[in-house]
């Protein structure tokens, strides 16, 4: 009785293991997703109300805690200091957050190519840099959901399959 | 009659808080190191590439010490903060040739002209930057209101006129807030002003709020085309007056018609020598045909910026003083 309670333990916690790895690998399409939105309310605020772009950026930040907003943010406050010019203020603040995103270098390369011409050309010429770059995120938004859910299929498998073998060889 | 920056500063501080923030950090050091007695006079800081940074006060001339030349890497800086890094959110304003910044002030820009279709489409490669600290002169009107009211409670309509640099906006923004307030000695009470302010200069608005002292009961359409702004006003504030700055289009005078027929008052100035050469001019013609303006103020330099010539009955064409007043 105690043998077939520790199996199913050890088969339970394996299962979750799998399940919390799995889990992982959902949140780069995530961030993804709420970059585009945040690019998405960037473009209204610049075509519309053509709003100043440290503006423009903590209107379309979104939720401040997520990646997105860290990026959106941390750029918005350092263009308002007038420290850096907007492309290296935008350099500035996806470095800072890609250490902590679960963005890989290709996502980091299309955020660092749309800061060249961030706020030094005309609004038509914004607003096309802006779908270029949501167009590179939603591409690898695309890949990252089907590599996604690929691999945590297998993670949740290969819990449930380890925790069996173990229970089997302690059996 | 006081002369007054935005929130009561003195010329100095204004340009320390408002001005030099928009500069590069080797030319506003250079600004900030002249003494404060200097800057409290000066009204523009004019930028060159490659020529020395000079500030005016009056006719007078001020460079800092050690001369500072400026360059075209200080140039495209200036620019971006001039334009908070947003240049897309001031295309239109690069078109006419200037921007306004926080506190009113107007930065006019010179560079290369980009047509298109045969327009100025933009302007690139700026290459010079005259920036106009913005006042008021609280008490500038003082001389000219008693003309200007109709009792019980309207105002005539009226041109302001004078080149350039003789305190038409200044006279107008007085005007508007006088009249916004009430003249309690000449029995005026407060009425309901609208301002259609195309180069948001009367009002100074910065992201929407007044940056001048323009009256409780003003209303401002801020960056509106005149002709369109006027007719807005008229159309969603029910305004008692109108005040526009510069007229000088045909379609100007078209709305400034409609506003006349629409039982609004209209005060509105226009750039000119004499009452005879703006109603010479071809778009504003109409305007003097029907005897539509009632009074007619006229500056000149004469005696410093802000000199009244003349106040004019227009239907007589009486002088209503007996000399020039300051």
């Amino acid at each position: 009785m105690v043998k077939l309670l520790g199996a199913v333990l050890v088969v339970g916690s394996s299962g979750v293991i799998g399940n919390v790895v799995a889990s992982g690998y959902s949140e780069r399409p995530r961030q993804l997703s709420e970059l585009i939105s945040g690019f998405t309310l960037l473009e209204t605020e610049i075509s519309y109300a053509k709003t100043p772009l440290s503006e423009a950026l903590m209107r379309a930040r979104g939720q401040k805690c997520s990646v997105a907003g860290r990026i959106f943010e941390t750029a918005s406050h350092i263009i308002a200091s007038g420290d850096q010019s907007p492309g290296q203020a935008w350099e500035t603040a996806v470095r800072c957050t890609y250490p902590v995103s679960a963005l890989t270098s290709e996502d980091r390369d299309a955020l660092l190519a749309f800061g060249g011409k961030l706020g030094s050309c005309s609004s038509t010429d914004q607003l096309r840099h802006i779908a270029l770059v949501r167009e590179r995120l939603r591409a690898n938004e695309v890949k990252a959901r089907d590599k996604a859910i690929e691999t945590a299929r297998m993670w949740r498998y290969l819990g449930l399959t380890v925790g069996a073998m173990i229970a089997l060889m302690l059996y | 009659m006081s002369n007054k920056h935005p929130g009561g500063k003195s010329a100095s501080d204004v340009i320390m808080d408002e001005v030099l923030p928009h500069l590069p950090p080797a030319l506003r050091a250079s600004i900030a190191g002249l003494p404060k007695e200097q800057l409290d006079r000066v009204h523009e800081i004019r930028l060159r590439t490659w020529r020395p940074v000079t500030l005016m006060a009056g006719d007078d001339e001020i460079y800092p010490n050690p001369p500072y030349v400026f360059t075209d890497d200080d140039a495209l800086m200036t620019l971006q903060l001039i334009a908070c890094g947003s240049l897309y959110a001031f295309e239109d304003d690069l078109r006419q040739g200037y921007i306004t910044i926080r506190g009113g002030h107007r930065v006019g820009l010179v560079g290369r002209v980009v047509l298109l279709k045969g327009r100025v489409a933009t302007l690139k490669d700026i290459s010079g930057f005259c920036i106009r600290i913005a006042h008021e002169v609280l008490g500038a009107a003082d001389n000219v209101m008693k003309h200007l009211v109709k009792p019980p409670r309207r105002l005539y309509h009226t041109l302001i006129i004078s080149p350039p640099r003789c305190g038409k906006t200044t006279l107008l923004r007085d005007i508007a807030r006088q009249a916004s307030e009430g003249v309690p000695s000449l029995n005026f009470p407060g009425v309901r002003v609208g301002v259609a302010d195309e180069r948001s200069e009367i009002a100074a608005c910065y992201i929407g709020v007044p940056q001048t002292t323009c009256g409780t009961r003003t209303d401002v359409l801020d960056a509106c085309p005149k002709a369109e702004g006027m007719i807005m006003l008229i159309r969603s504030m029910s305004p008692d007056v109108v005040m526009t700055d510069e007229i000088g289009r045909e379609d100007d005078a078209l709305a400034i018609r409609e506003v006349m027929c629409a039982g609004v008052s209209l005060v509105a100035t226009a750039h000119g020598g004499s009452l005879e050469e703006v109603a010479r001019r071809p778009a504003l013609k109409c305007l003097f045909e029907g005897d539509m303006f009632e009074r007619a103020v006229i500056l000149s330099q004469a005696h410093g910026p802000g000199t009244i010539e003349a106040i004019l009955d227009v239907g007589t064409g009486k002088n209503m003083i007996s000399g020039p007043l300051r």
